[in-house]
Order: C-alpha cells, then sequence, then structure tokens
C-alpha cells in the first residue's frame, strides 16, 4: 500500500471547473485583434464589392464571418504559463477546484481520517493533470507522501533537481498535438521530504501551471506555514 | 417536495441575517459571502428525486439562499458559519449524496449529507430517526465510523442553537494560530472557532432535547471507534463508474 496514492477514478471535477480552467489558459482574441481581421476583410480586393446589393451583401457578410471567426480563434496564454504567474480569476478557478476535489478526498476513509488528524494536504487530481499525477506518484513511491511546506527554498530546490537537465523539450502525447514540456519534481518545489532528493520527469507545461494552481489554492485555503506538515495525495 | 411555511421561512431568514451580522462584526469576509440566491430551491428539487423527504426547515433554508461559495483568499476555517461546519452549495450536497450512494457509504441510503466541519465530522439529516416530522442532524464520521450522535433536533433547531451561542458570547474566532506543532497538542488555526463545549451547550440544550453530541463532547474527545481502512494494494480505489459521470457533468444526478 502506498499512502498517498488514491487514484480515485473520475475524481471530482465538475465540467464546469474544467471548462473554466481550459478559459484561465487560452485567452480569447482581443477587440483590436478582431477588428483588424474585420478591416483586412473589407480592404480585400474583390470584384463583388463593385456590384450593387448582392456584391455589397456578399463582402458585409464576408466581414462579418471574418470578424466571427477571430472572435473564435484563440491562444494560449504563454506568459502565464511558463513564469507560473497567478491572477485573480486564476485562483478563483482553482479554489473552485480544489474545494471540489476536497469534497471527493472527504468521502473517502482517508480523506476523514486526515480531517481528524487536522492535518494539511495538496490533492493532485489525475484527470486534470494525468502526467503530473503519474509523475508524482512515483515520487510518493520513493520520497513517501508526508513532506514539509517550506517555500522559500523553493528556487534552491528546483535548481538542485534540475541541475544537468537541459529544456524539457516538447511533449508526444498520441492522439494529440504536441505539448510544450517542463520538468517536474517530486517533491513540489517548495516542499521537502524527510529523504533527500528528488524524482524528476518531463510533463506538459500547462499540467504543471495547473499543479501550481492546486498547490497554491491548497496552501491559501489551509493556511500553510513554514515548516508545516503536509501530505500529499493523488486522486 | 412541499413549499416551506412563511413562518419557517421567516425564521429562517431572520437565523441567517443574525448569522450574517455576527459574522461581519467579528470581522469575518465570509459575512459578504452571504447572498441571497435562487439556485438553492432547485437544488432541493433535485434532492427530492433521491428518494428521501427533505426537512421542511432544511428546504426552508435553502429556499432563498444557496450556501456559500468561498472566494478563492478565504482559508477553510474563516468560511464555516454554522459552528463549525461549512454551509454548501445545494450542487456540492447533490453530487456528495449521489456519490455515498454509488459507492454504498455506510448508512447512505438512510441519511441525507448535510453540513461537513472542519473536524472531518458531518451533521447529516437521517429521516428516520424523525419524531413528529422533525428531522434531527446527526454528527457522523461516514465510512470511518459507525458510531453516530444526534447534534441538534434538526435544521431549525441547529439555526437557533447557532444565534443563542452568538447571542451568548460563547462564540470567538481564534486571531491567529496557536500552538500547532507537538508537544502542545492540537493546534488552533487562525480564524478557526473556539467555544467551550461545556458553556456551548449549557446555551444550546434547550433547543435540542435529543441532542447527545454535545454533552459528550463537553465529557472529553469522543471514541469513534474508527474502523481501519487501508487502500488496495495496487494504491487505486475504484468507484463506480458512474460516478465518473457525475463528477464530470457528463450526466445529472437521478436518483
Amino acid at each position: 500500500m502506498t499512502e498517498g496514492i488514491l487514484m480515485l477514478p473520475g475524481t471530482v471535477l465538475s465540467a464546469s471547473f474544467v471548462a473554466s480552467l481550459e478559459a484561465r489558459i487560452v485567452v480569447r482574441a482581443s477587440a483590436g485583434f478582431i477588428a483588424a481581421r474585420v478591416g483586412a476583410s473589407l480592404l480585400t480586393p474583390r470584384l463583388t464589392k463593385f456590384i450593387p446589393y448582392v456584391g455589397w451583401a456578399i463582402t458585409i457578410g464576408s466581414a462579418i464571418y471574418a470578424g466571427y471567426e477571430a472572435y473564435n480563434s484563440t491562444e494560449i496564454d504563454w506568459n502565464k504559463l511558463e513564469n507560473g504567474i497567478y491572477d485573480g480569476a486564476d485562483l478563483a478557478v482553482f479554489r473552485m477546484g480544489f474545494t471540489q476535489a476536497r469534497d471527493r478526498f472527504l468521502l473517502t476513509a482517508a480523506g476523514i481520517a486526515a480531517t481528524q488528524a487536522r492535518s494539511k494536504y495538496i490533492l493532485i487530481p489525475s484527470e486534470v493533470m494525468p502526467n503530473i499525477a503519474q509523475v508524482d506518484s512515483i515520487g510518493i513511491e520513493m520520497f513517501g507522501y508526508s513532506l514539509t511546506w517550506d517555500p522559500a527554498g523553493a528556487k534552491a530546490r528546483r535548481a538542485q533537481a534540475l541541475r544537468g537537465r537541459g529544456t524539457a523539450g516538447p511533449i508526444i502525447i498520441p492522439g494529440r498535438s504536441w505539448l510544450r514540456g517542463s520538468w517536474e519534481e517530486y517533491p513540489f518545489a517548495a516542499t521537502y521530504a524527510a529523504k533527500p532528493g528528488a524524482y524528476v520527469d518531463r510533463v506538459p507545461l500547462r499540467e504543471q501551471w495547473i499543479q501550481g494552481g492546486f498547490i497554491t489554492a491548497a496552501a491559501i485555503v489551509q493556511a500553510f506555514r513554514v515548516n508545516d506538515n503536509v501530505l500529499a495525495y493523488v486522486l | 417536495m412541499t413549499s416551506p411555511a412563511p413562518a419557517m421561512l421567516e425564521e429562517i431568514d431572520d437565523c441567517i441575517a443574525r448569522i450574517a451580522a455576527f459574522q461581519k462584526a467579528s470581522g469575518r469576509r465570509v459575512a459578504k459571502l452571504i447572498k441571497k440566491s435562487r439556485k438553492g430551491r432547485e437544488g432541493m428539487a433535485t434532492l427530492a428525486d433521491f428518494g428521501l423527504p427533505i426537512p421542511e426547515d432544511f428546504a426552508a433554508l435553502y429556499d432563498h439562499f444557496d450556501g456559500i461559495t468561498a472566494s478563492a483568499r478565504l482559508s477553510f476555517w474563516e468560511t464555516t458559519v454554522f459552528l463549525d461546519a461549512f454551509w454548501p452549495e445545494s450542487a456540492m450536497l447533490v453530487s456528495s449524496n449521489k456519490i455515498a450512494r454509488l459507492e454504498k457509504h455506510f448508512v447512505a441510503e438512510r441519511k441525507i449529507r448535510a453540513f461537513l466541519t472542519t473536524q472531518g465530522i458531518s451533521y447529516d439529516l437521517f429521516p428516520d430517526l424523525a419524531r413528529e416530522g422533525v428531522v434531527p442532524l446527526v454528527a457522523n464520521l461516514g465510512p470511518l465510523s459507525q458510531r453516530s450522535f444526534i447534534a441538534f433536533d434538526s435544521t431549525l433547531a441547529m439555526l437557533r442553537s447557532v444565534c443563542a451561542a452568538q447571542d451568548a458570547g460563547v462564540l470567538r474566532y481564534a486571531p491567529d494560530r496557536i500552538a500547532h506543532f507537538p508537544p502542545f497538542g492540537r493546534g488552533v488555526e487562525k480564524d478557526e472557532i473556539l467555544f467551550d463545549p461545556k458553556n456551548l451547550w449549557e446555551v444550546i440544550r434547550a433547543f435540542n432535547a435529543r441532542a447527545e453530541y454535545w454533552a459528550l463532547l463537553a465529557e472529553g474527545p469522543i471514541d469513534w471507534q474508527k474502523i481501519a481502512y487501508e487502500l488496495p494494494k495496487d494504491g487505486r480505489l475504484q468507484l463506480d463508474p458512474e460516478v465518473r459521470a457525475i463528477v464530470l457533468g457528463q450526466i445529472k444526478p437521478k436518483p
């Protein structure tokens, strides 16, 4: 038995949470971008422009469609992902996610026991970070699920864990396009385990950002303080 | 499900207003999150489809409100409003009740999961323990223990108890963390509710003739006779596949 790896299939997260989470990563095109696409459509040389009524209607229709397409186009907010930035709206989403994960966790005997013992915990819902969950599960097997919260040492520990490694490069997941990669370490950078060292492996960058959000939410909601004992659970 | 009587609604709305005022006066940000909403009624209608009768006072609590949606910056301890218990949104009630039934939790079919506390204890409704149509809230540890104790004679009794305790001055909130680590024993978190169970019981016993939980707690820690639990050897707890569909919102919970 490995404490900390529950791997509850389906876990906890509602469709609305998953959609909200996606919206935090993928941003809609700005109004300026939409206007530029509409303008470009109007400026495109077309013979139909010079045909009264029907031609004009086609031109206007094409411009509206270009605007609609621009509105629907999205882009990844790489700055957020690469620098681990979480704004107020992001934190609100992660709070919702952590609360849902916690409610699911507290339906298990392990969850109730942890709460009764007044343990604080980090929850890793595998459905929104499957690769992270796999890496952390191996890490939990190696280093245990009981960690100490020490965010001040995060930078040094991450540098130590990544020493000698290059960039993570792209991650290829069957059936999906390439994803930008990142290095995941367990114990999490903001924590350390009784046993020195860390297990490190490549994961998609987007999952690492999601994991950071869940850890941040856990820290806020449970008021983590330096040297607190924190348990890690993969759901 | 019948609509709550106007007098019941009026008393419950008054209790909630007093609870919100107390939270505000105590400087707790959760006061701003106690807002009127119509979503609670829909949640109660869904919950009623599970087959257990929804007590009138519990339905009334969700008639003008839909629990509390915690904001990102509040800790757990800052969001408890019914003593040490949270006030869940109705959607959360629906999903947790459905999952408890699918996973065949101990007495899951007998109870309506209601209020979860910061201690891991739940105050749940047990309709089969009703007397004259009044359904008690029973303190229990879910799948971790088969013991349970009536905590409040009813949902309304809980609200009356909270208001009385507020008025009597037996409730306060920890201004900072106290003695979290050994050898100091059980720690107290910042914003966590503090009360002496003996004093609390003295104030609320008038509303809770059937309650046994607080009297026991006043005597010392309760022996829950916890059931030993063990995770499967491969570390995976298998759930009913339907749970996945529910929690992912692919289907709406049905009884």
